[in-house]
Protein backbone atom coordinates (compact mmCIF):
# COMPACT_ATOMS: atom_id res chain seq x y z
CA UNK A 1 0.00 0.00 0.00
CA UNK A 2 1.35 3.44 -0.75
CA UNK A 3 -0.84 5.51 2.25
CA UNK A 4 -2.53 3.94 4.81
CA UNK A 5 -4.49 6.22 7.34
CA UNK A 6 -6.00 4.00 9.80
CA UNK A 7 -8.86 5.17 12.31
CA UNK A 8 -7.38 9.21 12.60
CA UNK A 9 -8.73 11.33 15.25
CA UNK A 10 -7.49 14.77 15.47
CA UNK A 11 -9.13 17.58 17.16
CA UNK A 12 -8.02 21.11 18.68
CA UNK A 13 -8.00 20.95 22.76
CA UNK A 14 -8.89 24.97 22.86
CA UNK A 15 -11.61 24.88 21.28
CA UNK A 16 -12.64 21.59 21.15
CA UNK A 17 -13.64 21.25 17.80
CA UNK A 18 -12.67 17.86 16.16
CA UNK A 19 -11.74 17.87 12.60
CA UNK A 20 -11.31 14.18 12.00
CA UNK A 21 -12.90 11.12 14.16
CA UNK A 22 -12.00 7.93 13.01
CA UNK A 23 -11.13 8.73 9.59
CA UNK A 24 -10.05 5.63 7.72
CA UNK A 25 -8.31 5.13 4.29
CA UNK A 26 -6.06 3.13 1.98
CA UNK A 27 -4.35 2.90 -1.11
CA UNK A 28 -1.66 1.73 -3.36
CA UNK A 29 -2.15 4.47 -6.44
CA UNK A 30 1.24 6.65 -6.21
CA UNK A 31 -0.88 9.73 -6.82
CA UNK A 32 -3.85 10.47 -4.83
CA UNK A 33 -5.64 13.95 -4.79
CA UNK A 34 -7.68 15.19 -1.52
CA UNK A 35 -10.90 17.41 -2.69
CA UNK A 36 -13.18 19.00 -0.50
CA UNK A 37 -15.56 22.49 0.61
CA UNK A 38 -13.21 25.09 2.46
CA UNK A 39 -12.55 23.88 5.91
CA UNK A 40 -13.12 20.33 6.04
CA UNK A 41 -9.79 19.53 6.88
CA UNK A 42 -7.52 18.97 3.48
CA UNK A 43 -4.65 21.00 4.65
CA UNK A 44 -4.48 19.89 8.04
CA UNK A 45 -4.20 16.09 6.78
CA UNK A 46 -1.55 16.98 4.58
CA UNK A 47 0.24 18.09 7.42
CA UNK A 48 -0.41 15.41 9.88
CA UNK A 49 0.37 12.83 6.77
CA UNK A 50 4.29 14.36 6.73
CA UNK A 51 4.30 15.35 10.39
CA UNK A 52 4.11 18.61 10.44
CA UNK A 53 1.59 18.32 12.74
CA UNK A 54 2.25 16.33 15.60
CA UNK A 55 0.49 15.59 18.94
CA UNK A 56 0.82 18.04 21.57
CA UNK A 57 -0.98 19.72 24.68
CA UNK A 58 -2.65 22.03 22.14
CA UNK A 59 -4.38 18.61 20.64
CA UNK A 60 -5.48 15.50 20.39
CA UNK A 61 -4.21 13.39 17.71
CA UNK A 62 -4.39 9.47 17.70
CA UNK A 63 -4.30 6.61 14.43
CA UNK A 64 -2.01 4.68 12.36
CA UNK A 65 -0.48 6.31 9.31
CA UNK A 66 2.55 5.93 6.71
CA UNK A 67 3.13 6.82 3.28
CA UNK A 68 5.38 4.25 1.60
CA UNK A 69 5.80 2.52 5.36
CA UNK A 70 7.31 5.61 6.53
CA UNK A 71 5.54 6.87 9.46
CA UNK A 72 4.75 10.95 9.80
CA UNK A 73 7.13 10.58 12.58
CA UNK A 74 10.40 9.39 10.09
CA UNK A 75 8.85 11.34 6.97
CA UNK A 76 10.67 14.74 7.82
CA UNK A 77 13.97 13.12 9.86
CA UNK A 78 14.91 11.34 6.63
CA UNK A 79 14.28 14.32 4.70
CA UNK A 80 11.80 12.30 2.69
CA UNK A 81 9.34 14.78 2.29
CA UNK A 82 8.63 17.63 -0.51
CA UNK A 83 6.34 19.87 0.30
CA UNK A 84 4.86 22.79 -1.85
CA UNK A 85 2.85 25.10 -0.36
CA UNK A 86 -0.58 27.62 -1.32
CA UNK A 87 2.32 30.08 -1.00
CA UNK A 88 5.51 30.37 -3.12
CA UNK A 89 7.52 30.22 0.23
CA UNK A 90 10.51 32.04 -1.89
CA UNK A 91 13.06 33.86 0.42
CA UNK A 92 12.81 37.43 -1.26
CA UNK A 93 16.96 37.54 -0.26
CA UNK A 94 17.87 34.59 -2.94
CA UNK A 95 17.66 34.72 -6.66
CA UNK A 96 16.01 32.36 -8.75
CA UNK A 97 19.41 29.85 -9.08
CA UNK A 98 19.65 30.33 -5.11
CA UNK A 99 16.37 29.37 -3.94
CA UNK A 100 15.89 26.61 -6.36
CA UNK A 101 19.52 24.83 -4.77
CA UNK A 102 18.66 26.11 -0.77
CA UNK A 103 17.16 22.74 0.02
CA UNK A 104 20.95 20.74 -1.34
CA UNK A 105 22.59 23.54 0.61
CA UNK A 106 20.50 23.04 3.68
CA UNK A 107 21.03 19.09 3.32
CA UNK A 108 24.90 19.35 1.95
CA UNK A 109 23.49 17.30 -0.90
CA UNK A 110 25.64 17.76 -4.25
CA UNK A 111 24.60 20.76 -6.35
CA UNK A 112 24.71 18.58 -9.53
CA UNK A 113 21.14 19.03 -11.10
CA UNK A 114 20.03 22.36 -10.49
CA UNK A 115 21.18 23.94 -14.24
CA UNK A 116 19.12 21.12 -15.93
CA UNK A 117 16.23 22.24 -13.42
CA UNK A 118 16.18 25.45 -14.05
CA UNK A 119 16.41 24.51 -17.72
CA UNK A 120 13.07 21.96 -17.08
CA UNK A 121 11.01 24.90 -15.58
CA UNK A 122 11.93 27.12 -18.08
CA UNK A 123 13.40 29.56 -16.45
CA UNK A 124 17.12 29.79 -17.90
CA UNK A 125 17.25 33.08 -18.68
CA UNK A 126 15.63 34.69 -15.25
CA UNK A 127 18.32 32.56 -13.00
CA UNK A 128 19.78 35.95 -11.52
CA UNK A 129 16.57 37.65 -11.05
CA UNK A 130 14.91 37.78 -7.95
CA UNK A 131 11.44 36.62 -6.68
CA UNK A 132 10.04 40.31 -6.97
CA UNK A 133 10.86 40.52 -10.39
CA UNK A 134 8.97 37.48 -10.98
CA UNK A 135 5.23 36.67 -12.19
CA UNK A 136 3.09 34.41 -9.87
CA UNK A 137 3.34 32.07 -12.69
CA UNK A 138 7.23 32.24 -12.81
CA UNK A 139 7.50 32.33 -9.02
CA UNK A 140 5.67 28.62 -8.60
CA UNK A 141 7.68 27.36 -10.82
CA UNK A 142 10.75 28.29 -9.12
CA UNK A 143 9.12 26.97 -5.89
CA UNK A 144 7.91 23.04 -8.44
CA UNK A 145 12.01 23.02 -9.09
CA UNK A 146 13.02 23.25 -5.44
CA UNK A 147 10.49 21.28 -4.12
CA UNK A 148 11.80 18.56 -6.68
CA UNK A 149 15.01 19.00 -6.54
CA UNK A 150 15.71 16.53 -3.78
CA UNK A 151 13.98 13.99 -5.47
CA UNK A 152 11.54 13.55 -2.75
CA UNK A 153 9.97 10.36 -2.17
CA UNK A 154 6.63 11.80 -0.71
CA UNK A 155 5.63 14.63 -2.56
CA UNK A 156 2.58 16.35 -0.76
CA UNK A 157 1.28 19.53 -2.99
CA UNK A 158 -1.07 21.82 -0.90
CA UNK A 159 -3.03 23.98 -3.17
CA UNK A 160 0.39 24.84 -5.19
CA UNK A 161 -1.38 26.12 -8.20
CA UNK A 162 -4.39 28.44 -6.29
CA UNK A 163 -4.69 32.36 -7.96
CA UNK A 164 -2.43 31.08 -10.84
CA UNK A 165 -4.59 31.37 -14.31
CA UNK A 166 -5.66 28.54 -16.87
CA UNK A 167 -2.36 29.02 -19.08
CA UNK A 168 0.07 29.13 -16.13
CA UNK A 169 -2.08 26.15 -14.66
CA UNK A 170 -1.38 23.98 -17.76
CA UNK A 171 1.91 24.86 -18.07
CA UNK A 172 2.55 23.92 -14.16
CA UNK A 173 0.60 20.45 -14.77
CA UNK A 174 3.13 19.78 -17.77
CA UNK A 175 6.23 20.78 -16.01
CA UNK A 176 5.14 18.56 -12.92
CA UNK A 177 4.23 15.72 -15.02
CA UNK A 178 7.75 15.79 -16.46
CA UNK A 179 9.67 16.23 -13.44
CA UNK A 180 7.42 13.71 -12.01
CA UNK A 181 8.01 10.97 -14.15
CA UNK A 182 11.54 11.28 -13.61
CA UNK A 183 11.32 10.46 -10.24
CA UNK A 184 8.46 8.96 -9.34
CA UNK A 185 7.63 10.42 -6.03
CA UNK A 186 4.16 9.34 -4.21
CA UNK A 187 1.89 12.54 -4.30
CA UNK A 188 -0.57 13.67 -2.17
CA UNK A 189 -2.69 16.73 -3.74
CA UNK A 190 -5.02 19.12 -2.08
CA UNK A 191 -7.06 21.15 -3.78
CA UNK A 192 -10.21 22.76 -5.15
CA UNK A 193 -9.94 22.81 -8.15
CA UNK A 194 -11.75 19.01 -9.04
CA UNK A 195 -10.05 19.18 -13.00
CA UNK A 196 -6.60 19.50 -11.51
CA UNK A 197 -7.62 16.79 -8.68
CA UNK A 198 -8.81 14.48 -11.96
CA UNK A 199 -5.55 15.25 -14.39
CA UNK A 200 -3.15 14.67 -11.84
CA UNK A 201 -3.95 11.72 -9.75
CA UNK A 202 -5.73 8.29 -10.16
CA UNK A 203 -7.33 7.97 -6.71
CA UNK A 204 -9.44 11.11 -5.42
CA UNK A 205 -11.11 11.30 -1.78
CA UNK A 206 -13.82 13.78 -1.21
CA UNK A 207 -13.94 14.79 1.94
CA UNK A 208 -16.95 16.25 3.82
CA UNK A 209 -17.32 19.72 5.58
CA UNK A 210 -16.99 17.05 8.94
CA UNK A 211 -13.68 15.60 7.98
CA UNK A 212 -15.63 12.36 6.53
CA UNK A 213 -14.93 10.61 3.34
CA UNK A 214 -17.87 11.37 0.91
CA UNK A 215 -16.75 8.94 -1.49
CA UNK A 216 -13.67 7.69 -3.35
CA UNK A 217 -12.72 7.50 -6.92
CA UNK A 218 -10.04 5.23 -8.60
CA UNK A 219 -9.27 6.21 -12.32
CA UNK A 220 -7.96 3.93 -14.29
CA UNK A 221 -6.61 5.94 -17.02
CA UNK A 222 -2.78 6.53 -17.24
CA UNK A 223 -0.85 9.03 -15.96
CA UNK A 224 0.59 11.54 -17.23
CA UNK A 225 -2.79 13.03 -18.77
CA UNK A 226 -2.05 16.37 -19.48
CA UNK A 227 -0.38 15.50 -22.59
CA UNK A 228 -3.49 13.81 -23.95
CA UNK A 229 -4.91 15.93 -26.44
CA UNK A 230 -8.41 16.11 -24.39
CA UNK A 231 -6.97 15.45 -20.95
CA UNK A 232 -9.99 15.56 -19.24
CA UNK A 233 -11.57 12.83 -21.95
CA UNK A 234 -13.87 10.14 -20.55
CA UNK A 235 -13.34 12.16 -16.61
CA UNK A 236 -16.23 14.85 -17.24
CA UNK A 237 -19.34 12.26 -15.50
CA UNK A 238 -16.52 11.91 -12.23
CA UNK A 239 -15.90 15.48 -12.15
CA UNK A 240 -19.90 16.31 -12.22
CA UNK A 241 -20.12 13.71 -9.55
CA UNK A 242 -17.33 14.99 -7.25
CA UNK A 243 -19.39 18.59 -7.93
CA UNK A 244 -22.59 17.08 -6.95
CA UNK A 245 -21.32 15.48 -3.48
CA UNK A 246 -19.49 18.71 -2.77
CA UNK A 247 -22.27 21.17 -3.21
CA UNK A 248 -25.33 18.39 -1.45
CA UNK A 249 -22.81 18.07 1.60
CA UNK A 250 -22.03 21.82 1.80
CA UNK A 251 -25.88 22.47 1.44
CA UNK A 252 -26.64 19.87 4.50
CA UNK A 253 -27.18 21.62 7.70
CA UNK B 1 14.21 63.54 -12.78
CA UNK B 2 17.32 65.01 -12.14
CA UNK B 3 15.66 69.12 -12.63
CA UNK B 4 12.76 67.97 -10.23
CA UNK B 5 15.61 67.15 -7.68
CA UNK B 6 17.65 70.07 -8.47
CA UNK B 7 14.33 72.15 -7.80
CA UNK B 8 13.92 70.84 -4.47
CA UNK B 9 17.76 70.95 -3.23
CA UNK B 10 17.59 74.19 -4.40
CA UNK B 11 14.91 75.73 -2.54
CA UNK B 12 15.59 73.78 0.45
CA UNK B 13 18.54 75.76 0.15
CA UNK B 14 17.11 78.97 -0.35
CA UNK B 15 14.95 78.42 2.89
CA UNK B 16 17.92 78.09 4.42
CA UNK B 17 19.82 81.37 3.44
CA UNK B 18 16.56 82.69 4.23
CA UNK B 19 16.46 81.51 8.05
CA UNK B 20 20.28 82.69 8.56
CA UNK B 21 19.84 86.02 6.93
CA UNK B 22 16.36 86.40 9.08
CA UNK B 23 18.75 85.35 11.93
CA UNK B 24 21.87 87.31 11.82
CA UNK B 25 19.86 90.50 11.11
CA UNK B 26 17.26 90.33 14.03
CA UNK B 27 19.54 88.57 16.74
CA UNK B 28 22.21 91.38 15.79
CA UNK B 29 20.38 94.28 17.23
CA UNK B 30 18.65 92.85 20.00
CA UNK B 31 18.43 91.24 23.23
CA UNK B 32 18.05 88.00 21.20
CA UNK B 33 22.07 87.77 20.76
CA UNK B 34 22.17 86.69 24.30
CA UNK B 35 20.48 83.41 24.00
CA UNK B 36 20.73 82.47 20.19
CA UNK B 37 24.01 84.23 19.22
CA UNK B 38 23.87 85.28 15.25
CA UNK B 39 25.32 82.49 12.55
CA UNK B 40 28.82 85.01 11.44
CA UNK B 41 29.35 84.77 15.93
CA UNK B 42 28.87 81.00 16.07
CA UNK B 43 30.99 80.59 13.01
CA UNK B 44 33.37 82.93 14.42
CA UNK B 45 33.66 80.78 17.31
CA UNK B 46 33.61 77.48 15.94
CA UNK B 47 36.49 78.82 13.61
CA UNK B 48 37.93 80.02 16.76
CA UNK B 49 37.79 76.62 19.24
CA UNK B 50 37.38 74.23 16.25
CA UNK B 51 39.78 71.80 17.99
CA UNK B 52 37.88 71.52 21.38
CA UNK B 53 34.28 71.27 19.61
CA UNK B 54 36.10 68.86 17.35
CA UNK B 55 37.38 66.73 20.23
CA UNK B 56 33.97 66.72 22.42
CA UNK B 57 32.01 65.64 19.19
CA UNK B 58 34.72 62.88 18.00
CA UNK B 59 33.98 62.09 21.90
CA UNK B 60 30.31 62.08 21.91
CA UNK B 61 30.30 60.23 18.43
CA UNK B 62 32.94 56.99 20.30
CA UNK B 63 30.16 56.92 22.96
CA UNK B 64 27.14 56.86 21.12
CA UNK B 65 28.76 54.60 18.38
CA UNK B 66 29.98 52.23 21.26
CA UNK B 67 26.33 52.02 22.53
CA UNK B 68 24.88 51.46 19.89
CA UNK B 69 27.22 48.39 18.75
CA UNK B 70 26.75 47.11 22.70
CA UNK B 71 23.35 47.37 22.25
CA UNK B 72 22.95 45.25 18.82
CA UNK B 73 25.16 42.83 20.44
CA UNK B 74 22.90 42.50 23.34
CA UNK B 75 19.64 42.59 21.45
CA UNK B 76 20.77 40.04 18.55
CA UNK B 77 22.25 37.91 21.46
CA UNK B 78 19.04 37.91 23.59
CA UNK B 79 17.23 37.18 20.60
CA UNK B 80 19.19 34.31 19.98
CA UNK B 81 18.74 32.79 23.23
CA UNK B 82 15.21 33.40 22.54
CA UNK B 83 15.26 31.21 19.06
CA UNK B 84 16.82 28.59 21.06
CA UNK B 85 14.24 28.35 23.45
CA UNK B 86 11.32 29.77 21.88
CA UNK B 87 9.31 29.89 25.13
CA UNK B 88 11.70 32.36 26.83
CA UNK B 89 10.54 34.81 24.27
CA UNK B 90 7.31 34.96 25.99
CA UNK B 91 8.74 35.71 28.99
CA UNK B 92 11.23 37.98 28.10
CA UNK B 93 9.03 40.41 25.85
CA UNK B 94 6.35 41.22 28.06
CA UNK B 95 9.29 42.37 30.62
CA UNK B 96 11.15 44.65 27.88
CA UNK B 97 7.80 45.91 27.05
CA UNK B 98 7.04 46.75 30.76
CA UNK B 99 10.69 48.03 31.21
CA UNK B 100 9.62 51.23 28.53
CA UNK B 101 7.71 52.81 31.17
CA UNK B 102 10.55 54.02 32.83
CA UNK B 103 11.05 57.08 30.93
CA UNK B 104 15.41 55.83 30.52
CA UNK B 105 16.67 59.34 30.37
CA UNK B 106 15.81 59.75 33.50
CA UNK B 107 18.66 56.74 34.53
CA UNK B 108 21.25 58.84 33.43
CA UNK B 109 22.07 60.38 37.05
CA UNK B 110 22.24 56.97 38.27
CA UNK B 111 24.18 55.70 35.53
CA UNK B 112 26.66 57.76 35.96
CA UNK B 113 27.06 57.81 39.59
CA UNK B 114 27.35 53.79 39.37
CA UNK B 115 29.90 53.69 36.21
CA UNK B 116 31.68 56.98 37.19
CA UNK B 117 31.79 60.15 34.99
CA UNK B 118 34.15 58.24 32.01
CA UNK B 119 33.72 57.00 29.06
CA UNK B 120 31.86 53.83 31.02
CA UNK B 121 28.46 55.81 31.90
CA UNK B 122 27.89 57.33 28.73
CA UNK B 123 28.33 53.93 26.89
CA UNK B 124 26.22 52.16 29.24
CA UNK B 125 22.88 55.23 28.84
CA UNK B 126 23.46 55.45 25.15
CA UNK B 127 23.29 51.55 24.86
CA UNK B 128 20.13 51.57 26.98
CA UNK B 129 18.04 53.62 24.74
CA UNK B 130 19.32 51.65 21.32
CA UNK B 131 18.32 48.43 22.96
CA UNK B 132 14.99 48.40 23.00
CA UNK B 133 14.01 49.60 19.39
CA UNK B 134 16.15 46.81 17.73
CA UNK B 135 15.33 43.88 19.97
CA UNK B 136 11.17 45.06 19.11
CA UNK B 137 11.87 45.13 15.98
CA UNK B 138 13.93 42.24 15.26
CA UNK B 139 11.32 40.02 17.69
CA UNK B 140 8.38 41.78 15.80
CA UNK B 141 10.52 40.67 12.13
CA UNK B 142 10.42 37.01 13.46
CA UNK B 143 7.05 37.11 14.46
CA UNK B 144 6.37 38.33 11.04
CA UNK B 145 7.32 35.48 9.08
CA UNK B 146 4.96 33.46 7.22
CA UNK B 147 4.25 30.18 8.52
CA UNK B 148 4.28 28.59 5.12
CA UNK B 149 7.96 29.51 5.93
CA UNK B 150 8.69 28.03 9.25
CA UNK B 151 6.75 24.81 8.04
CA UNK B 152 9.40 24.92 5.36
CA UNK B 153 12.06 25.28 7.87
CA UNK B 154 10.73 22.30 9.45
CA UNK B 155 11.03 20.50 6.30
CA UNK B 156 14.08 20.91 5.67
CA UNK B 157 14.98 19.23 9.14
CA UNK B 158 18.05 22.17 9.59
CA UNK B 159 19.95 23.02 12.81
CA UNK B 160 18.56 25.58 14.75
CA UNK B 161 22.31 27.93 13.39
CA UNK B 162 21.14 26.92 10.04
CA UNK B 163 17.91 28.27 10.61
CA UNK B 164 18.87 31.80 11.99
CA UNK B 165 21.45 32.06 9.29
CA UNK B 166 19.09 30.97 6.22
CA UNK B 167 15.58 32.12 7.53
CA UNK B 168 15.56 34.22 10.98
CA UNK B 169 18.00 36.95 10.19
CA UNK B 170 17.60 38.03 6.63
CA UNK B 171 14.12 37.27 6.68
CA UNK B 172 13.69 39.76 9.96
CA UNK B 173 16.42 42.00 8.13
CA UNK B 174 14.14 44.86 7.06
CA UNK B 175 12.26 45.18 10.52
CA UNK B 176 16.05 45.09 12.29
CA UNK B 177 17.31 47.92 10.00
CA UNK B 178 14.29 50.28 11.05
CA UNK B 179 15.15 49.32 14.43
CA UNK B 180 18.83 50.50 13.92
CA UNK B 181 17.74 54.06 12.46
CA UNK B 182 15.23 54.86 15.36
CA UNK B 183 18.68 53.35 17.35
CA UNK B 184 20.86 55.46 15.39
CA UNK B 185 19.28 58.97 16.75
CA UNK B 186 18.76 57.67 20.04
CA UNK B 187 22.41 56.39 20.72
CA UNK B 188 23.40 60.62 20.10
CA UNK B 189 20.49 61.38 22.86
CA UNK B 190 21.86 58.86 25.01
CA UNK B 191 25.30 59.87 25.22
CA UNK B 192 24.78 63.73 25.55
CA UNK B 193 21.75 63.07 28.00
CA UNK B 194 24.59 61.31 30.26
CA UNK B 195 27.29 63.81 29.46
CA UNK B 196 25.00 66.12 31.10
CA UNK B 197 25.17 64.57 34.38
CA UNK B 198 28.85 64.87 34.30
CA UNK B 199 31.66 64.24 32.05
CA UNK B 200 35.17 65.63 31.30
CA UNK B 201 34.56 66.39 28.05
CA UNK B 202 31.23 66.15 25.16
CA UNK B 203 28.77 67.85 23.38
CA UNK B 204 26.57 67.09 26.57
CA UNK B 205 29.06 69.02 28.65
CA UNK B 206 29.63 71.91 26.41
CA UNK B 207 25.45 71.83 26.16
CA UNK B 208 25.68 72.05 29.74
CA UNK B 209 28.37 74.40 30.12
CA UNK B 210 26.26 76.89 27.93
CA UNK B 211 23.59 77.04 29.62
CA UNK B 212 25.25 77.59 32.39
CA UNK B 213 27.22 80.34 31.59
CA UNK B 214 25.38 81.97 29.19
CA UNK B 215 27.50 81.36 26.11
CA UNK B 216 25.18 81.43 23.07
CA UNK B 217 27.78 80.82 20.50
CA UNK B 218 29.03 77.31 22.40
CA UNK B 219 25.49 76.65 22.43
CA UNK B 220 24.73 77.43 19.19
CA UNK B 221 27.88 75.25 18.01
CA UNK B 222 26.87 72.46 20.46
CA UNK B 223 23.60 72.30 18.79
CA UNK B 224 24.55 72.27 15.09
CA UNK B 225 26.97 69.55 16.32
CA UNK B 226 24.64 67.06 17.57
CA UNK B 227 22.60 67.27 14.91
CA UNK B 228 24.99 66.64 12.54
CA UNK B 229 26.47 63.36 14.60
CA UNK B 230 22.75 62.63 14.30
CA UNK B 231 22.41 62.83 11.21
CA UNK B 232 25.96 61.13 10.60
CA UNK B 233 24.69 58.02 12.55
CA UNK B 234 21.34 57.80 10.75
CA UNK B 235 23.65 58.08 7.21
CA UNK B 236 25.78 55.27 8.83
CA UNK B 237 22.62 52.96 9.07
CA UNK B 238 21.36 53.99 5.51
CA UNK B 239 24.66 53.16 3.68
CA UNK B 240 24.78 49.56 5.25
CA UNK B 241 21.26 49.22 4.24
CA UNK B 242 22.27 50.16 0.58
CA UNK B 243 24.58 47.31 0.58
CA UNK B 244 22.36 44.87 1.25
CA UNK B 245 21.39 44.16 -2.51
CA UNK B 246 18.76 44.70 -5.05
CA UNK B 247 16.17 41.96 -2.99
CA UNK B 248 16.17 44.55 0.06
CA UNK B 249 15.47 47.70 -2.28
CA UNK B 250 12.57 45.76 -3.87
CA UNK B 251 11.29 44.69 -0.44
CA UNK B 252 11.25 48.06 1.43
CA UNK B 253 10.79 50.36 -1.42
CA UNK B 254 8.60 48.92 -4.00
CA UNK B 255 6.01 47.68 -1.97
Amino acid sequence: MSIIVHNLSFAFNKTGKTIFNNLSFETSCRSIAIVGPSGCGKSTLLRIICGLIKKSSSNTLCGNISVNNISPSQMIQTNSVGFMFQEDTLLPYLSVIDNIKLPLLLQKRALTDVSQYVEKVGLSTDVDKYPRELSGGMRTRVALARTLITHPAILLLDEPFTGLDEYWRNTLYRELETLRSEINPFTALVTHHIEEALLLSNFIMVLGKNGNVLKEFSISKKLPRVFNEDPMDGLRGIQREIQTLIIEDSNEK
Amino acid sequence: MKNKSIIKYGFLLAILFLVLFLWENFAKDSDLRIFISTPSASINYFINNWENLFNATATTFIEAFVGLIVATIFSFTIIIICLFIPKLLDIVLPIMVTSQIIPLITLSPLIVLVFDIGIKSKIVMAALLCFFPIFINFANGINLIQKSIMELMEIYHISKIKQIRYFYFPLSLPSIMSGMKVSATFAVVGAIMAEFCGSKIGLGKNLFLASKRLNPELMITSLVLSAILGGLFYLLITAIESQLGKWYKQTNFEK
